[in-house]
């Protein structure tokens, strides 16, 4: 993960960002996931990925929204670590997050609502109802925002270019999030489907891709803007 | 990523995947400085 930025020193009300890694203090192979706290209170977890313990884990806290760019096994977490710190920076030991996935056991524990392509989005709801038992919907709206936290998971609508508003309680304006273009793929992890599909794609050597993969541009309430490419090569869009 | 990312959003701030399989360390130097430019935040009152 490369980071850069340009910004003065006197803001003051700052944008909090936390990595949870594998192993504090190093940037290790399974390092993706990163929480984002805007000043209102706000917090995003972007890319749940495998380097946290679950939903148990500490360093999560509370959790508004799960930003998640594509479904590749390192990004929604077919695997969790077994125990905070186990194994090494280059090769941690992971237990397996099925048949869920991280992604979706946070947004059931923390009632976090889900931002992402739609078809993705649609995906990972499912994976979240098989926990709470209850329907994941369209996330509510009120004058173009949804307030958090909400009273239960709930997905978001959009389409690549689309933008979704997150709201803390009393705050004056919201998060903006937009889903934006990613050069890569967007294949699930085949442990996360049904036995019948996992075997016949598995069978003709096929994956499946719920929408395409992203990345997002996310417009804090400070004024900052911060572009989280998810994976992507260079592209020109 | 120029047009969206740097033109029209004017991003401040870019966290970019890295590795060999998508982005390599002279691609995503290009990225960031020519493509992305993240720009100085202004102040606020």
């Amino acid at each position: 993960m490369l980071a850069g930025a340009t910004a003065t020193s006197s803001w003051a009300q700052n944008v909090k960002i936390t990595p949870l890694g594998t192993h504090p203090g190093e940037l290790c192979d399974r390092d993706r996931a990163t929480i984002f706290e805007d000043p209102t209170g706000l917090r995003l977890l972007y890319d749940p990925g495998q380097s946290t313990s679950g939903v148990e884990d500490p360093r999560l806290g509370e959790i508004h929204a799960v930003l998640l760019s594509h479904a590749h096994s390192d990004h929604i977490g077919d695997q969790k670590m077994k125990a905070p710190g186990a194994g090494a920076c280059e090769k941690p030991d992971l237990v397996s997050a099925g048949p869920h996935s991280i992604t979706a056991e946070i947004a059931a524990a923390k009632k976090a609502a889900l931002v992402m392509v739609v078809d993705l989005a649609v995906f990972v709801g499912k994976k979240v109802e098989g926990l709470t038992g209850g329907p994941t919907l369209v996330c509510p709206l009120a004058e173009g925002a949804t307030t958090v936290p909400v009273a239960a998971p709930c997905r978001s609508n959009t389409h690549l270019g689309g933008t979704q508003v997150l709201k803390a309680t009393g705050a004056p304006r919201g998060v903006e999030i937009t889903v934006v273009y990613a050069a890569h793929a967007n294949s699930l992890p085949l442990s996360l489907l049904d036995e019948a599909e996992r075997k016949s794609l598995a069978a003709n050597g096929l994956g499946f891709e719920p929408g395409p993969p992203t990345g997002f541009v996310v417009k804090f309430t400070n004024g900052l803007t911060a572009y989280l490419s998810g994976d992507t090569g260079m592209h020109t869009g | 990523m120029k047009t969206v990312v740097n033109e029209f959003h004017k991003a401040n701030l870019a966290v970019l995947n890295l590795g060999p399989n998508a982005m390599t360390p002279a691609s995503a130097a290009y990225s960031v400085n020519e493509l992305i430019n993240p720009q100085p935040l202004s102040q606020h009152t």
